[in-house]
C-alpha cells in the first residue's frame, strides 16, 4: 500500500543513454553539487557557493521536499549534473508558481542532459500540483541570465515566453554624492528583537512588488543562517520613532569577492514602506550604504532589479549612478 | 533519568543541598546563560554571551578537558556556580600559566562556593603540574573587576595578589581625528585566504605583549564560529602581501540591545614589530573609527594593558579613549 501511493507522487526519472539519475539521498550529496556550480565560476553570472553554504540552505528548505523534488544525473559514477523542483504561491497572479534550479557540470553542458532534466522537472511539477493543489491555478516559471542562450532556446521551444526583465546593476565608489535623511528620520541598526520586525516591514514592502510571494515561516530561519547575506550590522535602517520606514540589506559576500578578484558590497533588498515614500529615504539610505562600503574597503557595489518597477526603482538606482551589466529574465508557461 | 555524574569536593561549604557534577554537554548552555544574565544585572559582568557564543567556546576548548576540568555547582538540583581550569604557555618564560576561573550566582556568592571552586582549580593545575612534560613550573592566575569586592576579597584571601591593571576605554564618535597611513602601506579588505594569516600577523605582533601564551588551534576555532568573527569590518594594513597590522573590529548587536547603546568594538589592535613607529596603530584606528560611524555606531571601545610596552595606552588616550572600567589580574605562585 505505501509502495503504491509513493510511486503516484515521483514522476518516472529520465533516460538518456550513457547516464544514470537517481533522486537526492542526504547530504552526502551536497559535495557534488558544489563540485557541479563551482565547475561554472569562470561564467561571470554564475554564483559561487560552498559547503558550508549549501549545507546552510539545505537545513531551512522549505519550497521543495528534497527526496521527492531533486534528482541528480551520473556519468561514470560521478554526479555531473542535479535539479530541483520549486513551489511557491504567488498573491499578484493568484496561482502557485513552479520554479526549477538546474545545474550541469561545465564538462557536460550540451549534450542532452538539460533537455532531459527539464522533461522531468515539469513532470514532478506538474504532479506536486495535481496532488497538492488540484483546485488552484498553477504555472511553470523559470529565470535566468540572458546570456544562457542555451537554456533559454530549451525553455522557448518547450513553449515558455518571457514574462519580465530584470537588471543587474553596479556602480565603483569614487565620487559618491550626499543626499540628507528627512526630518524625523533617525538611521539606526536593528537588535536582535528587531529582526522579526526587519523581516516583516520587507515583506510588506515587497508585495507591491511583482512576483511577490507570501515567504513561509521556514525562509524567516533560512535567511538568518547564511552568514554570507545575513549581516545585520551593515544594514542601513531608517526608523520613523519605532516604526521601520525603509531599509537597505547591505552584505559583503567574501568568498565570492575572492573567487571573482573583486571587492564588491551587495545594496541589496532597498525598501520604503508605503507612509514614507517620495521622501528621498532610498536615495540617502543608498548614498550611506555606499559610503559605508567605501569605509570597509569595497571598490564597487551591485544590486539586482525589476526593470519594470513600478515605483521607479530603476531609474532611481541609474541617477545615483548605477548602470546595468547584465539582464535576467522570467519566462513562465501554463502548467498543463 | 539522567544520573549526575557528582565530583566530590573535600572543601565544599555546608549548604544544604549543594552539589559538584561534571560538564553535561549542551544542555549546560542555558544554566551557564542564566548565570551570566544575573551577573549582567549585578553589574559584575557585560559582553555578549549568547548561545551560540557559549557553543563556539565550549566546543572548541583549548587546553582544557572537557569532562576534568570543568565544575558545576548546583543547589537542589539549579545550577548556581561553574568554574573551568586551563593551562597556557607564556611565549616570553616557557612558564604554564594555570587559570582559575569561575563565576557565581551573586545569590550564592560570599558563602564558601567560590573557596571551593579556586581549591578544585589549583588541584587541577596541580594535576598538570605534574604531568606536563615541559616548560616551567608556573603559577596559578586569576581576573577580577575592581569593583567586585566579594569576589576580590576571596581571591586575596585564598593567596593571590594584583599583578596587573586592564582599562577598558571608550570613546564617542562625534569628532573623528586623521591620520594619514605612510606611503608604502596599503589597507585593503580581507579575503578568506587571508583570515589565518592577519590571525597569525596578529599573534606575532602580541608575542611582545605582557603575558602573551602560545596561541592553540583551538582558539582559532574558537574564534572562527564566535559570534565576534567579523573579517568584513577588519581594517588590515598590508605591505606587498604582508600583514603589518590590523584592528579586528566587530560589532555586537546582542550587546548593544541588552546595554542599550551603539558600540563598536576596536580590538586586537596590532602591529608587527619591524613596522611599528610609522603610524600605522594609529592610521588604523582612525579609520575604524570613521568605518563605525557610517555603522551608525555611538561609540568605540577596547580594553588594554596599563603597562603595555610599546606606549598603546599613550595612543589610545591621544585618540581620545577615556577609562571607563578596571580589571585586575591576580597571581598566586604554585
Amino acid at each position: 500500500m505505501e509502495n503504491r501511493n509513493k510511486q503516484k507522487t515521483l514522476a518516472p526519472l529520465p533516460q538518456l543513454s550513457g547516464f544514470i539519475f537517481r533522486r537526492f539521498e542526504g547530504p552526502g550529496d551536497y559535495q557534488g553539487m558544489v563540485d557541479i556550480i563551482m565547475s561554472n565560476v569562470d561564467d561571470p553570472n554564475s554564483h559561487v557557493t560552498s559547503l558550508e553554504d549549501i549545507t546552510t540552505d539545505y537545513a531551512h528548505i522549505s519550497e521543495s521536499v528534497p527526496v521527492r523534488d531533486m534528482v541528480f544525473t551520473f556519468h561514470a559514477e560521478q554526479p555531473v549534473a542535479y535539479c530541483r523542483s520549486t513551489c511557491m504561491w504567488e498573491e499578484s497572479s493568484n496561482s502557485w508558481i513552479y520554479g526549477w534550479l538546474l545545474h550541469v557540470h561545465h564538462d557536460w553542458k550540451r549534450k542532452g542532459i538539460e533537455e532531459a532534466l527539464v522533461g522531468w522537472l515539469e513532470d514532478q511539477a506538474l504532479l506536486n500540483h495535481q496532488i497538492l493543489h488540484p483546485e488552484a491555478a498553477g504555472m511553470h516559471s523559470v529565470f535566468f541570465s540572458e546570456s544562457d542562450q542555451h537554456r533559454l532556446d530549451i525553455v522557448q521551444n518547450r513553449g515558455y515566453s518571457p514574462t519580465r526583465y530584470f537588471e543587474d546593476m553596479k556602480r565603483d565608489l569614487i565620487e559618491i554624492p550626499d543626499y540628507p535623511f528627512p526630518e524625523g528620520i533617525e538611521v539606526r541598526p536593528a537588535f536582535p528583537s528587531q529582526y522579526r520586525q526587519v523581516w516583516e516591514a520587507d515583506v510588506e514592502a515587497f508585495q507591491d512588488h511583482w512576483g511577490a510571494t507570501i515567504p513561509p515561516e521556514e525562509n524567516y530561519q533560512e535567511w538568518q543562517a547564511n552568514k554570507n547575506y545575513f549581516q545585520p550590522y551593515l544594514w542601513q535602517i531608517a526608523w520613523s520613532g519605532d516604526d521601520i520606514a525603509g531599509m537597505v540589506w547591505n552584505f559583503i559576500n567574501s568568498t565570492e569577492n575572492e573567487k571573482r578578484e573583486r571587492l564588491r558590497g551587495y545594496t541589496e533588498s532597498i525598501s520604503v514602506r508605503r507612509p514614507w515614500r517620495g521622501k528621498g529615504i532610498a536615495k540617502a539610505l543608498i548614498c550611506r550604504s555606499m559610503k559605508m562600503m567605501k569605509a570597509l574597503g569595497m571598490t564597487e557595489v551591485a544590486l539586482g532589479v525589476d526593470s519594470q518597477n513600478i515605483s521607479g526603482a530603476t531609474k532611481l538606482y541609474y541617477g545615483l549612478g548605477y548602470r546595468s551589466y547584465n539582464r535576467s529574465v522570467v519566462l513562465r508557461k501554463p502548467l498543463n | 533519568m539522567n544520573t549526575i555524574e557528582v565530583y566530590p569536593l573535600k572543601n565544599a561549604p555546608k549548604i544544604e543541598g549543594l552539589a559538584f557534577r561534571h560538564f553535561e554537554g549542551e544542555s549546560d548552555y542555558p544554566k551557564m546563560l542564566a548565570i551570566f544574565t544575573n551577573l549582567h544585572d549585578a553589574k559584575q559582568y557585560s559582553g555578549e554571551t549568547t548561545l551560540q557564543s557559549l557553543k563556539a567556546e565550549f566546543t572548541n576548548l583549548s587546553n582544557c578537558d572537557p569532562h576534568d576540568d570543568l565544575i558545576f555547582a548546583e543547589i537542589n538540583g539549579q545550577t548556581i556556580a561553574f568554574g573551568r581550569f586551563y593551562w597556557e604557555q607564556e611565549v616570553s618564560t616557557q612558564k604554564h600559566v594555570y587559570y582559575v576561573m569561575f563565576r557565581v550566582d551573586p545569590a550564592w556568592q560570599g558563602q564558601g562556593i567560590e573557596e571551593a571552586l579556586i581549591d578544585w582549580a589549583e588541584s587541577r593545575g596541580r594535576h598538570y603540574a605534574s604531568v606536563l612534560p615541559q616548560g616551567e613550573a608556573g603559577f596559578f592566575l586569576a581576573f577580577s573587576r575592581q569593583t567586585d569586592q566579594t569576589r576580590l576579597q576571596v581571591l586575596t584571601d585564598s593567596g593571590y595578589k594584583i599583578k596587573r591593571y586592564y582599562h577598558s576605554m571608550s570613546r564617542d564618535l562625534v569628532d573623528l581625528p586623521e591620520s594619514p597611513m605612510p606611503e608604502e602601506i596599503t589597507v585593503r579588505p580581507a579575503l578568506p585566504k587571508d583570515f589565518r594569516k592577519v590571525w597569525e600577523a596578529s599573534n606575532e605582533a602580541f608575542k611582545d605583549e605582557y603575558g602573551a601564551s602560545e596561541p592553540t588551534e583551538e582558539w582559532y576555532q574558537s574564534y572562527l564560529t564566535g559570534p565576534f568573527f567579523q573579517p568584513s569590518l577588519w581594517q588590515v594594513a598590508w605591505d606587498g602581501d604582508e600583514v603589518v597590522g590590523s584592528v579586528q573590529n566587530f560589532i555586537s548587536l546582542a550587546e548593544n540591545e541588552l546595554e542599550g547603546r551603539y558600540r563598536g568594538y576596536t580590538e586586537a589592535i596590532s602591529v608587527r614589530r619591524e613596522w611599528r613607529g610609522r603610524g600605522i596603530a594609529r592610521g588604523l584606528i582612525c579609520r575604524s573609527l570613521a568605518m563605525f560611524k557610517l555603522l551608525n555606531m555611538d561609540e568605540v571601545a577596547l580594553t588594554a594593558d596599563t603597562e603595555n610596552p610599546t606606549g598603546a595606552m599613550r595612543l589610545y588616550i591621544g585618540l581620545g579613549y577615556r577609562h571607563y572600567l578596571t580589571s585586575l589580574e591576580l597571581q598566586k605562585p604554585l
